[in-house]
């Protein structure tokens, strides 16, 4: 039940950022293209469980999606600082390292529990990274919402990192309800996650100020 | 590995991994806002220290007009004076040579415009019915003047609402009415302004400048040492200033001045 209305957050999320798409900028876009694909995975997560039973697959799709978008993502947050990722280098390493995984190590019906918890310890790093870059940055509206997205990044990681890296061990638990146990708790997590950035994004874009062009 | 232990372990370290998360998260908001304090504090330093160094410099200003002025009356008005009464003498020593006596009258003339020219460059400077008797009488001598030309009528209302504040300020505020008088005669060619004082609260006064003159285009005008003269005196008054007008239609300025509060 917390899965599912986790995921409908997440499709609620996508919704909000396509309304304000056309207010959004360049870093926003890539962070609302970024929940589009997300809630994409999510429904088809629903629907594959429902129809086949599994959905594990859509994993290796989910990871490979999250490294490319979130690697963008950090890549325009940083300009501002002076600070230009290796962008080209990151995804031209990452891509092949994530795609190799899933073809040799953990094939495409099992949790890709490494390159998970790979990108997921990326994303927490650039996150703290990020913290420390914007320790004097100014604090206006638009500045505070990207904060609230890094912070959001951040906690969904933070919850999955270490449930997501013994995923294939929690499988063979024999009792479902622990199984299930850990799912449900990231997903809790991560539900309040989505709504505090749910009221971010309508607080930031119901402000008729608040448009692309305040994007430093 | 056995499945309770593994639950604990699971269980336990994304615990760990989230507070860590958090506190993170708390410790970089917490730092950030000191920081973010600390700068406005120093910004803050920097306004009133800029404003201390204006202020100082106004005064200087005026303390030097002042020199200046009485330099003029006292010692180049009163010289030019006995130069004068000496020419005269001259002058009437003159009576049967006609082509000197043409000189003795053009020097007469030409000494006579420089003793009044000496004598308006003194008193605008600094006119002395202001130090002796207050802003109200020098305002009404200001206005008098400008109407003894016939080129323009200036009306002044509600001027006894001006407390007896202190001595600068008031200058500041009389020097703002000769500015903006003087704008009115040499660019509106205006036929009549109007002057009027209100007070919007406890010690909150609102000037209110308007003259029909030709006006200007906000959108085409760069301000002068005039108008800037003008907003640099209202910032020292911590007041405000707007100007308004389009071509056409006048002037109006509106000054608000908040702290013009009566001395002891």
């Amino acid at each position: 039940m917390i899965s599912l209305i986790s995921g409908i957050f997440t499709v609620i999320l996508a919704i909000t950022s396509i309304i304000y798409f056309p207010k959004m900028g360049r870093t926003l876009r890539l962070f609302a293209v970024y929940l589009i694909s997300e809630s994409f995975i999510e429904i088809g997560g629903i629907i594959s469980t429902k129809l086949y039973g599994i959905n594990v697959y859509l994993l290796h799709l989910n990871v490979l999606f999250e490294f490319v978008f979130v690697s963008l993502i950090f890549y325009e947050l940083y300009l501002p600082f002076n600070k230009r990722l290796p962008i080209i280098w990151i995804l031209s390493t990452g891509i092949p390292l994530i795609v190799l995984n899933t073809i040799f190590l953990q094939p495409i019906n099992t949790f890709n529990s490494y390159s998970y918890t790979a990108v997921s310890g990326l994303i927490i790093a650039a996150c703290l990274f990020y913290f420390h870059l914007s320790l004097d940055f100014k604090p206006t509206k638009y500045n505070r919402l990207i904060f609230q997205i890094v912070i959001y990044l951040l906690i969904m990681h933070a919850a999955s990192l270490i449930i997501v890296f013994f995923s294939n061990l929690i499988l063979e638990i024999p009792s479902v309800f622990t199984k299930k146990l850990f799912w449900r708790v990231r997903s809790a997590i991560q539900l309040i996650a989505k709504c505090v950035l749910l009221y971010a994004l309508i607080r930031y874009f119901q402000n008729p100020f608040n448009k692309q062009i305040h994007e430093s | 590995m056995n499945p309770d232990i593994l639950v604990i372990y699971i269980l336990g370290s994304t615990t760990i991994i989230l507070l860590f998360a958090v506190s993170v998260v708390w410790f970089f908001n917490r730092a950030r806002q000191k920081i973010t304090r600390g700068k406005i504090e120093q910004q803050t330093r920097e306004i009133e220290f800029q404003k201390e160094l204006l202020t100082n410099t106004v005064k200087t200003q005026e303390v030097e007009r002042e020199r200046i002025a009485k330099e003029l009356h006292d010692d180049i008005t009163s010289k030019l004076g006995v130069i004068h009464l000496n020419i005269h003498l001259i002058k009437q020593q003159t009576n049967d040579n006609p082509d000197l006596a043409v000189i003795t009258d053009r020097i007469e003339t030409s000494l006579q415009q420089s003793i009044d020219r000496s004598r308006t460059m003194a008193h605008e400077l600094l006119p002395q019915i202001f130090k002796k008797f207050g802003f109200q009488h020098a305002l009404k001598e200001l206005i008098h003047t400008i109407n003894l030309t016939g080129v323009i009528k200036i009306q002044v209302e509600g001027e006894h609402l001006i407390p007896a504040a202190d001595y600068y300020k008031l200058l500041h505020l009389y020097r703002i009415l000769q500015e903006l008088t003087q704008n009115t005669l040499k660019y509106a060619k205006a036929k009549q302004a109007d002057i009027k004082f209100d007070k919007i609260n406890d010690h909150t006064l609102e000037l209110t400048y308007r003259d029909d003159g030709k006006g200007y285009d906000p959108d085409h005008f760069s301000p002068g040492l005039g108008i800037s003269n003008i907003k640099t005196r209202v910032a020292l008054l911590s007041g405000q200033v707007t100007f308004f007008s389009r071509p056409g239609e006048g002037v109006l300025v509106i000054v608000q001045i908040p702290e013009l509060k009566p001395v002891n």
